[in-house]
């Protein structure tokens, strides 16, 4: 049976995020948070591979226990099982300290064939999430993937199209893999109401750093960062160009050559 | 127009007046869809009461014809100068002035953007419910034609939120609604009987919780006698969409990002409900949740998916507002838009896809059933010329059929001067009272001229 894994993120709606301009901090307040937008692309492809070939999805966060709201989203479109990474240990984390903490507390689960996330976070957006797991999975890696075609298990492995800039890439890959993905062929699930309502009583499993045998407390969170984030600040946009709107092409030219010679 | 009148324009404090060549070719249409261009002889910006005033008394005084326009995103001509004369354009006067929490209100000019009047509400956990779908059209406009949209049936359309109004009158005269409550009738008259200055809104307390359900239906008539059940029942939702399966398979192609579901479990989805339902926190949401699932077992319909995620509830929103600009991908198309008794909707659905099945084109259609609000989309890979008179046709059918079945055959979009026949023969009454109106507040005419009461 395949064992699927599914990393998702709980990130707050930054288009209602604010910041003081004093301190320069992302003010949180008030902020909904929601399920990160292509990690539901990622759940879709995963829940797509399950339904064509069986096999079980596992979708794991790690985060504060509020994360729950985005697992159970998850667990209401079809993930059948449910894992919050929470520790305060855990926290402050970049994403050299939050991919290793996800291998480690995914190996107390088993093993996995497939893992799914999401191209990049609306918060964070670096986009190194996928590759690092790679990295820390020992499995192949397949970025902006479009469409997986094929799944053989016996021989292990899925032939993948993959988005480049200037075309298709056709793939053979070996399990285990990484995956991200495009959301083209695979468009977020809308839940229904049984599954919703099922979702909302759903066992959702706990990880502390306590439960991670050998865990080395030196790679995960504050300390396990080398990413440091001395001060923030808004971005200083160039100023807001000039529509010239005179009323006729011979009258905007003649207040283009107005402001050149001003 | 005179050098001497131009020249009286020209001399109204700080009034931006726009001859000849300066005048853009924006100021000559609106959205109607196929419609000929026409221009002003002058286009004058105000950014103020007073501008506005000493410019009506001049024009008042000479009998110069002014067309008020805001964004110009209207579709039935009424911000059009079909008779030349002036373009007042009011886009300038776009500052909210003032918001009172305590009171729940806003006060404002009438060059506000839609998006930016929501915004400001909301800003202060406050809410203006009236949405037309066209967010950037300005709020004088929304009044101007008292514009509706989905959420009509609940909070009511865009007059019902003013509260007082200053009003500028053919002759030059400021006033105000609050000083003469006799002049109601200049909300939703088109710019026909006074101009909007300013404006005072009613504001509403923002639902602390709501979530979309969709409800996928095997066929239409089943979906659309399951929204009047549901509009018997006590759930009250905010918004109550119909959507055909057409609709929504033609605009999720031509987004590329197909959102409500076109099957369920290998049957076809032939229209979908989506009903929005408003609660006063979370649990009160999910609690109203859980009796629907209840009820809507008797719905015949295939599932109920819910949206309550702030990105799911956007999806839905986004691919619901795409139907219409998705329809500029047809060949050639004909849009038509009326309102009937909710009970008669499944009654003119039919028939308006059945003239579609007849001529060789495709009808679509979506509706806000609690205000019977209908848009029928009818697209063809014919050309243009070819589909020019099947298009008339079709309009002029469902218009005369809407009649039939007690409808209003001018509905969400006013009546501009594409639709006066049309709103003559649904409301004679109304186009009397307006007629009335009319002589009495502008006899000589000037208002925007060959619209909602006279030929252009």
């Amino acid at each position: 049976m395949l064992n699927i894994l599914c990393c998702v993120k709980q990130v707050p709606d930054v288009n209602q995020m604010r910041m003081d301009p004093e301190t320069g901090s992302l003010i949180r307040a008030g902020v909904p948070s929601m399920l990160n937008p292509q990690d539901s692309n990622a759940l879709s492809a995963a829940l797509k591979i399950k339904e064509t070939y069986g096999g079980q999805v596992t979708v794991i966060s790690m985060g504060p226990p509020a994360a729950e709201a985005v697992l159970r989203e998850c667990l209401a479109v079809g993930a059948d099982k449910a894992v919050l990474i929470s520790d305060k240990a855990f926290g402050n984390a970049d994403t050299l300290a939050t991919s290793y903490t996800i291998r480690s507390a995914a190996e107390t689960l088993g093993h996995f064939d497939l893992i799914f996330c999401g191209k990049e976070t609306l918060d964070g957006a670096t986009g190194q999430m996928g590759a690092q797991l790679a990295q820390r999975f020992d499995a192949a890696f397949v970025s902006s993937a479009l469409l997986i075609k094929e799944l053989d298990q016996d021989k292990g492995s899925l032939i993948v199209d993959r988005e480049l800039e200037d075309g298709v890439e056709t793939l053979e890959v070996r399990m285990p893999v990484v995956f991200t993905m495009e959301k083209t062929n695979y468009p977020t699930r809308i839940p229904n109401l049984k599954g919703k309502l099922a979702a909302k009583k759903a066992q959702i499993s706990l990880i502390s750093s306590m439960d991670i045998p050998e865990l080395d407390r030196t790679r995960i969170g504050d300390p396990g960062s080398p990413t440091k984030v001395p001060r923030m600040f808004p971005p200083v946009l160039p100023e807001p160009g000039v529509i010239l709107n005179e009323g006729s092409t011979q009258a905007n030219v003649a207040k283009l050559l107005q402001i050149i010679a001003e | 127009m005179t050098n001497e009148t131009i020249s009286k324009l020209q001399q109204i404090p700080g009034l931006k007046v726009l001859l000849g060549e300066q005048i853009g070719a924006d100021y000559c249409h609106d959205e109607l869809p196929d419609a000929r261009p026409y221009a002003p002889e002058a286009v004058c910006e105000a950014e103020s009461t007073q501008q506005v005033s000493q410019l009506m008394k001049l024009c008042s005084e000479e009998g110069l014809s002014v067309t008020v326009r805001g964004a110009g995103t209207g579709r039935a001509g009424a911000s059009v100068p079909v008779k030349g004369g002036i373009v007042l354009s009011l886009k300038e006067m776009n500052k909210i002035i003032s918001v009172d929490e305590e009171a729940m209100t806003m006060t404002l000019q009438p060059g506000v953007l839609l998006q930016d009047v929501k915004a400001e509400a909301e800003s202060h956990g406050l809410y203006y419910p009236p949405d037309p779908g066209e967010k950037t059209a300005t709020i004088g406009g929304n009044v101007s034609t008292n514009a509706s949209g989905p959420c009509a049936g609940k909070y009511g359309r865009s007059c019902d939120y003013v509260l007082d109004a200053e009003l500028v009158l053919a002759d030059g005269t400021v006033t105000t609604l609050s000083a003469r409550e006799d002049l109601r009738q200049v909300l939703g008259s088109e710019g026909t009987l006074a101009v909007i200055t300013r404006l005072s809104l009613k504001l509403v307390k923002a639902p602390g919780a709501d979530v979309i359900l969709l409800l996928p239906f095997a066929d239409s008539d089943t979906a659309l006698a399951a929204a009047e059940k549901i509009a018997q029942a006590d759930f009250a939702p905010a918004v109550m969409e119909y959507m055909d399966g057409e609709i929504v398979e033609f605009s999720g192609k031509v987004t590329g990002n197909p959102v409500f579901p076109l099957e369920i479990d290998g049957c076809p989805v032939a229209a979908t409900l989506m009903l929005s339902l408003e609660a006063e926190d979370e649990d009160a949401v999910e609690e109203l949740m859980e009796q629907f699932a209840e009820y809507a077992e008797e719905l015949e319909c295939l599932d109920i998916l819910v949206g309550d995620s702030i990105s799911m509830k956007r999806e839905f929103w986004a691919a619901h507002d795409a139907f219409h600009n998705s329809m500029e991908s047809a060949v050639a198309q004909v849009e038509v838009n009326v309102s009937v008794p909710s009970l008669q909707l499944s009654a003119l659905i039919n028939y308006a896809k059945s003239l579609g099945e007849e001529g060789g084109y495709k009808v679509m259609a979506y509706s806000h059933v609690p205000c019977g609000g209908v848009h029928f989309h009818g697209v063809s890979d014919m050309s243009k010329d070819e589909f020019r008179d099947r298009a008339a046709a079709f309009a002029k059918a469902v218009r005369s059929k809407c009649l039939e079945l007690g409808g209003s055959a001018t509905a969400e979009y006013g009546v501009g001067y594409a639709n006066i026949d049309w709103f003559k023969s649904s409301d004679a009454e109304g186009y009397q009272q307006m007629l009335q109106a009319k002589a009495k507040l502008d006899p000589r005419g000037i208002l925007n001229p060959g619209k909602v009461v006279e030929q252009c």
